[in-house]
């Protein structure tokens, strides 16, 4: 068997948030902007989808009951992915008007959307935050690694990486 | 009324609507949302597309014959998110010239096939065939031509064809199975150039010629229009696939060269053997990879 491009490889022990890229960074490691690393990619998907989805369900789940809750939260599994197509299509729309204002010229769409998908989860997680019980508890862990991983592209930023 | 009719079509599974759908999600939407948007399409496309659902639970009841009809279900659903996250990544490599790794499994068969002078890829609806011809053209700096059936809705043509050009960076160049006789010589003379021709394999499309094999111990019709080809031409014929084996990573698998040659017998004899063995070695493989087996209509 013969491995072909070995540079992804490499890529793939990088990172893209930047709490990890600096953690790796004062391990010695890369701190390069990567989109190759698969557990980055589902632990986000998963961490999001489930910010999303217990947002809503603390909103809406008084007004269901009985059988009603599981027919709710099928839908509402569903929602959760219409809802974020829609972020994504008035992200795009948002990121389009700044271009034409001069700004984010050099930023791909993809990576523009960093900044409203955060904006977005921040305030769905302060509204958890100030829940009782378990529900506070995954607002909290989610402004808190929001919060870490801001600290850490600040840090990134300041910091030059003299290697 | 044509033109809603044409427009409400787009939107249909062999529609292109979807297609540019996934365009725009690829260039808007961060990587990491990816898995959980691949999730839910797959789920969309297991409920909507009932036909290609159908054929894909009927072809699995013939290559597991242990599987029960419940659990082939389940095993559905797992080769389409597969062919959801092949679809998004060649699409990825497309528009973002992503890097993608890859294994070479049988690099001393694929060494002789880039030395040879000329050489048909027999390939099948396998893991990310638009990605491997890709990844063949920028590795190793040889143009292929690659022969595949055409859409049925013509816009979703349109954009493959415009894929397959982007993907490959004007080093792939595509030609259509129904474009008959003038193709055959075409290809013929390619071939005769030293050219590298990829031919899908293992499914009929339209009044493409064939014949009868023995799949799985059922009577399959395979095209033999790629035999013939390595009879007149002559050149080998090397099985080549293209398996996904996990996030942005693939693998080359290259089969010993199948030769059609002039020995005992008729012409027809010669070619009914090459395709034996072409058979044998695509069973191998789709026992081991049924999940990433896009043939969606029933092949038994």
């Amino acid at each position: 068997m013969v491995r072909l491009y070995s540079d992804v490889l490499n890529m793939k022990n990088a990172f893209y948030f930047a709490l990890p890229r600096l953690l790796n960074r004062i391990r010695g490691g890369t701190d390069k902007v990567s989109e190759s690393n698969a557990a980055e990619s589902y632990l986000g998907s998963i961490g999001i989808f489930i910010i999303t989805f217990v947002f809503a369900l603390q909103l809406f789940a008084e007004r269901f009951s009985g059988w009603s809750v599981i027919a709710f939260d099928l839908v509402l599994v569903f929602a959760v992915w219409i809802f974020w197509l829609i972020v994504f299509y008035i992200n795009s729309l948002i990121v389009k008007l700044l271009r034409a204002c001069g700004l984010f010229r050099e930023t791909p769409n993809r990576r523009a959307q960093d900044i409203f998908i955060a904006i977005v989860l921040a305030a769905m997680a302060y509204r958890l935050s100030i829940l009782h019980g378990w529900l506070g508890w995954i607002g909290w862990l989610c402004l808190c690694a929001l919060g870490a991983n801001f600290l850490a592209a600040i840090l990134l930023k300041l910091i030059p990486n003299t290697r | 009324m044509n033109n809603f009719r044409s427009w409400r079509q787009s939107f249909a599974v062999r529609g292109v609507s979807w297609r540019r759908g996934l365009d725009w999600a690829i260039e808007n939407v961060p990587f990491y949302f990816h898995p959980f948007l691949v999730f839910f399409w797959t789920l969309f496309f297991f409920v909507f597309a009932g036909a290609a659902r159908k054929a894909v639970v009927s072809n699995l009841s013939v290559i597991l014959p242990n599987s029960s009809r419940a659990m082939n279900y389940f095993r559905a659903l797992r080769v389409f998110r597969n062919f959801a996250w092949t679809l998004a990544e060649v699409t990825i490599y497309k528009l973002n010239k992503a890097p993608f790794s890859s294994e070479l499994n049988g690099a001393d068969v694929f060494d002789n096939l880039l030395a040879g002078k000329g050489a048909i890829i027999l390939t099948a609806h396998m893991g990310s065939y638009d990605l491997g011809a890709a990844l063949f053209a920028e590795q190793f700096h040889r143009e292929m031509r690659m022969v595949r059936a055409p859409e049925s809705d013509e816009g979703s043509a349109q954009h493959v064809d415009l894929a397959l050009k982007q993907a490959g960076a004007g080093a792939v160049k595509v030609d259509y199975s129904t474009e008959g006789a003038a193709l055959s010589f075409d290809l013929l003379n390619a071939l005769r150039r030293g050219e590298i021709i990829s031919i899908q394999g293992d499914r009929v499309v339209g009044d493409v010629a064939s014949a009868n094999v023995r799949l799985f111990e059922h009577n399959v019709a395979l095209p033999n229009g790629p035999f013939v080809l390595a009879l007149v031409a002559p050149t080998p014929i090397y099985p080549v696939f293209v398996v996904r084996s996990g996030y942005r990573d693939y693998q080359i698998i290259v089969r010993e060269p199948i030769i059609c040659a002039r020995e005992e017998g008729t012409r027809d004899d010669h070619i009914a053997r090459a395709m034996v063995k072409w058979s044998q070695i695509l069973e191998a493989l789709l026992s081991e990879h049924w999940d990433q087996w896009y043939a969606f209509i029933p092949m038994f």
